[in-house]
C-alpha cells in the first residue's frame, strides 16, 4: 500500500457566500488520499459536507482553500477547459439515476456520450464499444434502445456506471450511488462496483450516509461532521473500535437488520451548531457526552490512534483507554 | 385484542392511455393481515410492492384512478372499505392517523405549529381555543420537543427535519387514535435522529395500547421496532409472522433474497442475490407473482401458491414449502 | 393518485405498444385517446384545422373574388348569392372572410416563428449564464413590459412604415421577451438538475450542454406558449388594422374589414363587421384552447392547480 496516491486532498475548504459578508462553511480543513484500487468511504449525516467534497474534488465546484492533487498534477486552480480534458480520467456516479440522465436520450446514446467527448472513434467503433460497456455492467442489449423512463432504477444506475467507466478513469467519485435503490438492486450495484474496481484498479471515493454499505465496499472510512473530519481509519478498525465519540454514536445508531444485534445506543442531545457561524472549538462539542471546556476553546487537530487511523479529539486517549482494555 | 383486520384487499388503477386503451394496474392483489392492540406491524417490500397503497386504502385516501375493487377492512367492527367518505373523514385524524414521509411538506407553512395542532384537535373534539392550545402544547411536550410553549409559537420553516417529524407525530396522536400508520417515518432523516423518532412511536404504542403499522424498506427499522412483519411483493403479502422468526429464518424465496441483500448478510461476489426490475403491475404473471424472478420456480408456480403454516403462527405463500 | 404523483421509483414502467396493429389504426387510437384526455385540446385543434383547410383551399371555397366590387350590390344583406352579404364597396363578405384566414395565418405563423427564433436562444443563454447579462436582459424586458403593448406596437409600426412585413416583425419582436421568460424559467430549473451536472462531470463543453442537454428539455413551455402567442398575433394584427395602422382597405384582412364594417353598424348593416369578427373570435379561441390543452397535457400537475 505504498503506491503513489491517485488523489490527495490537503486541507480542503469550501465556503458558500450567502451575502452580507457571511458564508456557509461547508467543508473545513479536510485531508485524505486515495491510492489506485483503493476505495475510501466518506460518511456523514446531512450537512456534513460529504457531497460538496466529492464535487469539489472533481472541480465541479471551486475549492475555497487547500490543495487537490490528482494523478501527480495540482488541479486546485486548473482552468475550465483544463478540467474538461481531465474528466476523461475522473468520473462521477450520482445518487438518483432517474434524474441524472437526460430523459430524451436512449441508453445507447447515453453510454456513447463519454466516448464521443473523449475518444476519437468512428461511429461503428463507438457503437461496438458502447455495447461492450453495456455487457460489462450486465445491461441487456435489448435495453439499449430504450429511454430512461422505460428502464428501472437498477438498469439506469448500470447505465451511469457504464458512462463513468467508459474512458477508463483513474478515479471514480460515487455520490450515494445505492441510496435510492431497492435492497436487492442495491446489492447488485455493489457487486458491480466491486467487480469494476478489481478489473480496472481505479480509485474510488464512495460517499454515503449508510455505514452498512461502507463496511462492504470501502478500505478506509473518513467520518465527517459539519464539514470537518472526526475520524479517519481503516474500515475494520472503525467498525470494531470506533474511537471518536461521534463515530461511536453514529455506529450505535445504525439499525442492523439482525434483530439479535442490539448495541447500546448513544443518544445525542443538544443543538447542532449553524454552519454559518461555527464555534471556535470542536464542532461536535455541543452534542458530545464527553465534552469539557477545553473542547470548546480550540479546534482539535487529527491525532494518530494506536490501532491505526486518526481522530480529531483532544480526549481521545483517556476516552479509549477503557475501550482498549475491553477490546 | 384485534384492532384491524384486512381481508383479501384488491386495489387497482384503472386508466386510459393516450392510445385510448383501458389499462389496469393491479397494484394490490388480495392483501390480508390483522393487527393487535399494543403491537407494531412492519410492512416491508420493494418498489411497486404496494406498501403505501395499502396504507392509503385503509385510510380511505385513494384518489382516482386508484380504487378498492374487492376486500374488507375491518376496524373496530366496521368495514372501512364500504364506509361512506363523510363518515371515514370523521374517523381520520380521530380514530385513525397517518404519519407521512415528508414532514415539512405536510405542514401548513402559513400557520404556527400550535395553531395547526389545535386545529386538528378542534376538528374532532368540542374544545374552545384555549383548551385546544393547551392540549397542543401538552402533545408537543409528549413527543419530546424541548420548550413546547415556545415551539407552539414557531413556524414550520423554523423546524429541523427531525423536529418537523415530531410535530407530525404529535398531530397524529393529539386525538388519541386507535390505529396509527407511519409511512416511511424516518426516511430522509439522519440516523442519529431516526432512532429518537422510532423510540417515540414505539413508546406511544406501548403506553396507550394503540396499534401501529410502520411502512419501511429498511429491514433494520423492522428488526428493532416491529413485533410482526409482513413482506409484500407485487401487491400481495408473501410471508408474515413474528419479526424475530422471519428475519432469523426467512422461508419465502423473496424474503430470503431480501434478507440476503441487507449489508449485514450480503457477501460481495457470492452471486446469491437476485435483483430485477420492479414487477410490471399491468402484466403480472398468473399464479405466483414472484416466479419470473424466483430461483426455485417450477411449472407448479403457474397456479396460485398456498399459504403454508410455520412455527409461531408464521405464514408463507409458496408452492415449495412443507408445513412445520 | 395518478401515475405522475407517484415517486419516480414507483411509477409503473410503460409497456411498448403492441406491434401487431397497423399504423393508421394506432394513429386513430392515439387521436381518440388524446381527445378523451383533453377535450379542450381536441376542440382547439379542430377549429385551427378547419381554418387551416379554408386557408389552403381558399380557391375552391370562395364563391367570388374577394376584391371584386359589384357596384350595384353595395351593402346587400346576406342572401343566397352573397351568403354573408356585401360590404361598402360591394365586395362579397363571405369570400373576404375566407381570404382573411390567409392573412391571419400568414401573420401569426411567421411572427411567432420570429419570436421563437429570437427569444429561445436569448432565454437559453441568460438562464444558463446568469450574472450581469441575465440581469441586464431581464431589466430591459421588464422595462418593455411597462409599456402598454398596443401603444408600443402602434408606435413601432407607425415609425417603420405600414407594410405587412413590418407588422410581422413588430409582433415577433414583442413576442420574443415572452419566449425569453418561458425558456429562461425552464433553464433555471434545469440548470441545477442532476443530469446537467452529470453532463458537466462527463466533460461536456458548454455548447453541448446548452444545445444537446438543456434546449430539448427546456422547450416544453415555449411550445405550449406558441399557440397562445399565435392567438395573440391574430388579435393584435387585427387590432392594428382596425386602428388603421398596418394593413389597409380593401385588403381582405379581418381587422380592416371590421374597421370598415363598424361604420355601418349604426345604420343597421351589421353583417359587414359581424362575420369577420366571428371568424376572428373563433380562430383566437381555437389557438387559445389548443395552447391551454397542450399545456395541461404536457404538464399534468398544472391542471390540478387551476
Amino acid at each position: 500500500m505504498t503506491a503513489v496516491p491517485i488523489l490527495s486532498v490537503e486541507r480542503l475548504g469550501k465556503r458558500f457566500p450567502i451575502g452580507k459578508g457571511q458564508s456557509v462553511h461547508a467543508v473545513n480543513d479536510v485531508s485524505f488520499e486515495i491510492r489506485p484500487g483503493q476505495t475510501v468511504g466518506l460518511v456523514g449525516e446531512s450537512g456534513s459536507g460529504k457531497s460538496t467534497i466529492g464535487r469539489t474534488v472533481l472541480r465541479l465546484l471551486e475549492p475555497s482553500a487547500g490543495r487537490i492533487v490528482f494523478d501527480g498534477q495540482d488541479i486546485t486552480s486548473l482552468s475550465e477547459s483544463g478540467c474538461r480534458a481531465l474528466r476523461a480520467r475522473m468520473q462521477m456516479v450520482f445518487q438518483d439515476p432517474w434524474s441524472s440522465l437526460n430523459p430524451r436520450h436512449s441508453a445507447r446514446r447515453l453510454i456513447e456520450e463519454p466516448l464521443l467527448l473523449h475518444a476519437k472513434l468512428g461511429a461503428a467503433e463507438r457503437r461496438a464499444r458502447a455495447e461492450a460497456l453495456a455487457e460489462r455492467v450486465h445491461l441487456d442489449r435489448a435495453m439499449l434502445d430504450r429511454l430512461p423512463s422505460e428502464l428501472s432504477g437498477g438498469q439506469l444506475q448500470r447505465i451511469c456506471v457504464a458512462r463513468a467507466i467508459a474512458t477508463d478513469p483513474k478515479l471514480i467519485v460515487l455520490d450515494e450511488p445505492t441510496s435510492s435503490l431497492d435492497l436487492s438492486v442495491r446489492a447488485g450495484i455493489l457487486e458491480l462496483l466491486a467487480e469494476i474496481r478489481a478489473a480496472t484498479g481505479a480509485g474510488m471515493l464512495f460517499i454515503t450516509h449508510d455505514l452498512g454499505t461502507l463496511k462492504l465496499i470501502s478500505d478506509e472510512v473518513v467520518v465527517l461532521y459539519l464539514g470537518s473530519v472526526m475520524e479517519r481509519a481503516p474500515t475494520a478498525r472503525i467498525f470494531e473500535a470506533p474511537a471518536h465519540p461521534y463515530t461511536q454514536a453514529l455506529i450505535s445508531a445504525h439499525l442492523s437488520a439482525d434483530p439479535r444485534h442490539r448495541p447500546e445506543r448513544i443518544r445525542l442531545e443538544g443543538e447542532i451548531p449553524s454552519p454559518i457561524s461555527l464555534p471556535p472549538g470542536c464542532p461536535f462539542a455541543s452534542r458530545c457526552h464527553a465534552a469539557i471546556d477545553a473542547c470548546r476553546a480550540a479546534k482539535p487537530e487529527l491525532r494518530p490512534l494506536p490501532g491505526g487511523g486518526q481522530a480529531a479529539c483532544i480526549r481521545i486517549d483517556e476516552l479509549n483507554r477503557g475501550a482498549g482494555t475491553r477490546a | 385484542m384485534t384492532l384491524l383486520t384486512v381481508e383479501n384487499l384488491h386495489t387497482h388503477f384503472v386508466s386510459r392511455s393516450l392510445d385510448n386503451e383501458i389499462r389496469v394496474a393491479r397494484a394490490l392483489n388480495g392483501v390480508g393481515f390483522s393487527l393487535e392492540r399494543g403491537r407494531i406491524l412492519g410492512l416491508v417490500g420493494e418498489t411497486g410492492a404496494g406498501k403505501s397503497l395499502t396504507a392509503l386504502s385503509i385510510m380511505g385516501l385513494l384518489k382516482p384512478p386508484a380504487r378498492i375493487v374487492e376486500g374488507r377492512i375491518d376496524f373496530e367492527g366496521r368495514d372501512l372499505a364500504a364506509m361512506p367518505p363523510d363518515e371515514l373523514n370523521r374517523l381520520r385524524g380521530d380514530r385513525l392517523a397517518l404519519i407521512v414521509q415528508n414532514p415539512r411538506a405536510s405542514l401548513d407553512p402559513l400557520a404556527r405549529i400550535g395553531e395547526q395542532l389545535a386545529r386538528v384537535h378542534r376538528a374532532h373534539r368540542k374544545a374552545d381555543v384555549a383548551t385546544a392550545h393547551r392540549r397542543a402544547v401538552e402533545m408537543l411536550a409528549a413527543v419530546g420537543l424541548p420548550d413546547p410553549e415556545r415551539r407552539a409559537r414557531s413556524w414550520p420553516h423554523e423546524l429541523s427535519g427531525g423536529m418537523a417529524q415530531r410535530v407530525l407525530i404529535a398531530m397524529a396522536l393529539i386525538n388519541e387514535p386507535q390505529l396509527v400508520i407511519a409511512d416511511e417515518p424516518t426516511t430522509g432523516l439522519d440516523v442519529t435522529v431516526q432512532a429518537q423518532i422510532l423510540d417515540l412511536i414505539q413508546g406511544m404504542v406501548r403506553a396507550r395500547g394503540l396499534g401501529a403499522i410502520v411502512i419501511t424498506h429498511d429491514l433494520g427499522v423492522v428488526a428493532h421496532y416491529c413485533d410482526d412483519i409482513a413482506v409484500m411483493y407485487a401487491g400481495s403479502i408473501v410471508e408474515q409472522g413474528a419479526t424475530r422468526d422471519v428475519l432469523a429464518d426467512p422461508r419465502h424465496p423473496y424474503t430470503i433474497n431480501l434478507v440476503d441483500s441487507t449489508p449485514e448478510r450480503l457477501k460481495i461476489g457470492s452471486g446469491r442475490v437476485f435483483g430485477g426490475a420492479p414487477p410490471n403491475l399491468f402484466a403480472l404473471p398468473e399464479g405466483c407473482h414472484y416466479r419470473l424472478r424466483c430461483p426455485r420456480a417450477t411449472g407448479a408456480c403457474a397456479a396460485p401458491p398456498p399459504w403454508v403454516a410455520g412455527v409461531g403462527g408464521r405464514l408463507t405463500r409458496c408452492h415449495h414449502l412443507e408445513p412445520r | 393518485m395518478s401515475a405522475a404523483a407517484l415517486p419516480p421509483s414507483a411509477r409503473p414502467l410503460p409497456s411498448r405498444p403492441l406491434p401487431s396493429r397497423s399504423l393508421p389504426m394506432r394513429l386513430a387510437r392515439r387521436v381518440v385517446g388524446i381527445a378523451r384526455r383533453s377535450p379542450t385540446l381536441a376542440i382547439g385543434a379542430g377549429i385551427i384545422l378547419a381554418f387551416a383547410l379554408l386557408a389552403i383551399f381558399h380557391g375552391w371555397a370562395m364563391p367570388h373574388d374577394p376584391v371584386r366590387a359589384y357596384p350595384t350590390e353595395v351593402l346587400k344583406p346576406p342572401s343566397a348569392r352573397f351568403w354573408f352579404g356585401t360590404d361598402g364597396n360591394g365586395m362579397d363578405v363571405f369570400s373576404r372572410v375566407i381570404y382573411g384566414t390567409l392573412y391571419a395565418f400568414g401573420i401569426a405563423l411567421p411572427s411567432v416563428a420570429i419570436g421563437l427564433l429570437l427569444g429561445v436562444p436569448i432565454g437559453l443563454w441568460t438562464g444558463y449564464r446568469g450574472g450581469m447579462f441575465d440581469e441586464t436582459t431581464m431589466r430591459v424586458i421588464d422595462a418593455l413590459r411597462v409599456f402598454p403593448i398596443i401603444i408600443l406596437a402602434l408606435a413601432i409600426v407607425a415609425a417603420t412604415g405600414q407594410s405587412l412585413v413590418n407588422v410581422i416583425f413588430v409582433i415577433g419582436l414583442i413576442d420574443a421577451p415572452i419566449f425569453v421568460r418561458v425558456v429562461r424559467a425552464e433553464v433555471l430549473a434545469l440548470r441545477s438538475s442532476n443530469f446537467v451536472e452529470a453532463a458537466r462531470a462527463l466533460g461536456n463543453p458548454t455548447w453541448r450542454i446548452l444545445f444537446v442537454h438543456l434546449l430539448p428539455n427546456a422547450l416544453r413551455g415555449a411550445i405550449a406558449q406558441t399557440s397562445v402567442r399565435a392567438a395573440w398575433a391574430v388579435r393584435i394584427s387585427a387590432t392594428l388594422a382596425f386602428l388603421g395602422v398596418g394593413i389597409q382597405q380593401p385588403t381582405p384582412e379581418w381587422g380592416a374589414m371590421i374597421r370598415q364594417g363598424a361604420e355601418f353598424i349604426v345604420t343597421g348593416q351589421w353583417w359587414v363587421a359581424m362575420f369577420p369578427g366571428c371568424a376572428l373570435i373563433l380562430l383566437v379561441l381555437g389557438f387559445n384552447m389548443f395552447g391551454d390543452g397542450a399545456q395541461d397535457l404536457l404538464d399534468p400537475q398544472r391542471k390540478t392547480g387551476k
